[in-house]
C-alpha cells in the first residue's frame, strides 16, 4: 500500500481548507468555492487509479 | 533527497515573495497618495505663506517628500526653471509620464492630480490654496478607500503566495 499517497492528499486537504478559510474571510466566497472543487479534482486525479484497481479487485473476487 | 528539498524551499520562497510583493504593491498606493497629500501642503505653505515662485516652491517640496514623488515635483520644477516655453501642466504631465511605471496609482488618482496640475500657476494666491485644498480632499478620499482595499486584499495576497508555493510543493513531491 502507498502511504504517500494518503500523506499527499491528507496536505492538499488541509491546504485547500486554509485556502477556503482566507478567501471566504476577505469576502471572495465564489472564488473560496472554486479552490475547493479545484482541490477536490485534483485529489481525485490521483485516487482515480487506485480506485480502479479496487473495482478490479472487486470484480476478480466475485467472478463478475 | 536533498535537492528535493532544497527545490521546495526555492518555490515556497518564490511563491512567498509574488504574494508579498502583489500586497505590497496594494498599500503603496495608499501611501504614495498620503505623501502627494503631505506635499500639497506643503506647497500650499510656500505659496501661502513665504511668497515663492512656484519652480522654486516646487523644488523645496522636493526636498521634504521622499522616493518617487520628490523626483516629481524636482523634475518639474527644473523643467519649469529651464524657461523653455513650457506651461506648468506639460511640465506635470512630463514628470508624470517618466515616473508612471514607480507611481502606484490608478488612473482616477492620476486624473485628480492632472487636474490639479492644470490649474496650478494660473490666477491668484486664493485660488492656488482653493485648487490645493480641493485636490488634497481629492486624494484623502481616495486614501481612505485604497486602505480599505488593501486591509481587505493586502493579508489575502501574503496568505494566498504562501499556500501556493505549498500546494505546488505537494503536488510535486
Amino acid at each position: 500500500m502507498d502511504v504517500d499517497l494518503i500523506f499527499r492528499v491528507a496536505a492538499i486537504g488541509i491546504l485547500v481548507a486554509v485556502l477556503n478559510q482566507l478567501l471566504s474571510r476577505a469576502g471572495r466566497d465564489d472564488q473560496a468555492m472554486l479552490t475547493t472543487i479545484a482541490g477536490l479534482v485534483v485529489v481525485l486525479l490521483m485516487v482515480i487509479e487506485q480506485i480502479s484497481v479496487l473495482f478490479d479487485t472487486v470484480r476478480s473476487i466475485f467472478n463478475l | 533527497m536533498l535537492i528535493r528539498v532544497i527545490a521546495s524551499f526555492i518555490i515556497i520562497i518564490g511563491c512567498t515573495y509574488v504574494g508579498i510583493y502583489f500586497g505590497e504593491k496594494l498599500s503603496l498606493r495608499a501611501k504614495q497618495l498620503a505623501t502627494f497629500q503631505s506635499a500639497l501642503e506643503i506647497l500650499k505653505f510656500n505659496i501661502l505663506f513665504l511668497n515663492l515662485p512656484l519652480a522654486e516652491a516646487l523644488y523645496k517640496v522636493s526636498k521634504s517628500q521622499p522616493g518617487v514623488v520628490s523626483r516629481i515635483f524636482r523634475d518639474m520644477s527644473l523643467e519649469l526653471s529651464r524657461d523653455n516655453g513650457k506651461t506648468v501642466q506639460n511640465a506635470w504631465e512630463m514628470s508624470i509620464a517618466k515616473e508612471r511605471r514607480e507611481l502606484n496609482l490608478l488612473q482616477e488618482d492620476i486624473v485628480a492630480l492632472n487636474e490639479f496640475a492644470s490649474r496650478l500657476g494660473s490666477g491668484d494666491r486664493t485660488d492656488q490654496t482653493g485648487n490645493i485644498d480641493i485636490t488634497a480632499a481629492k486624494l484623502s478620499i481616495f486614501e481612505s478607500e485604497a486602505r480599505e482595499v488593501c486591509k481587505k486584499n493586502c493579508r489575502l495576497y501574503k496568505g494566498l503566495g504562501i499556500l501556493a508555493g505549498l500546494l505546488i510543493v505537494v503536488l510535486l513531491i
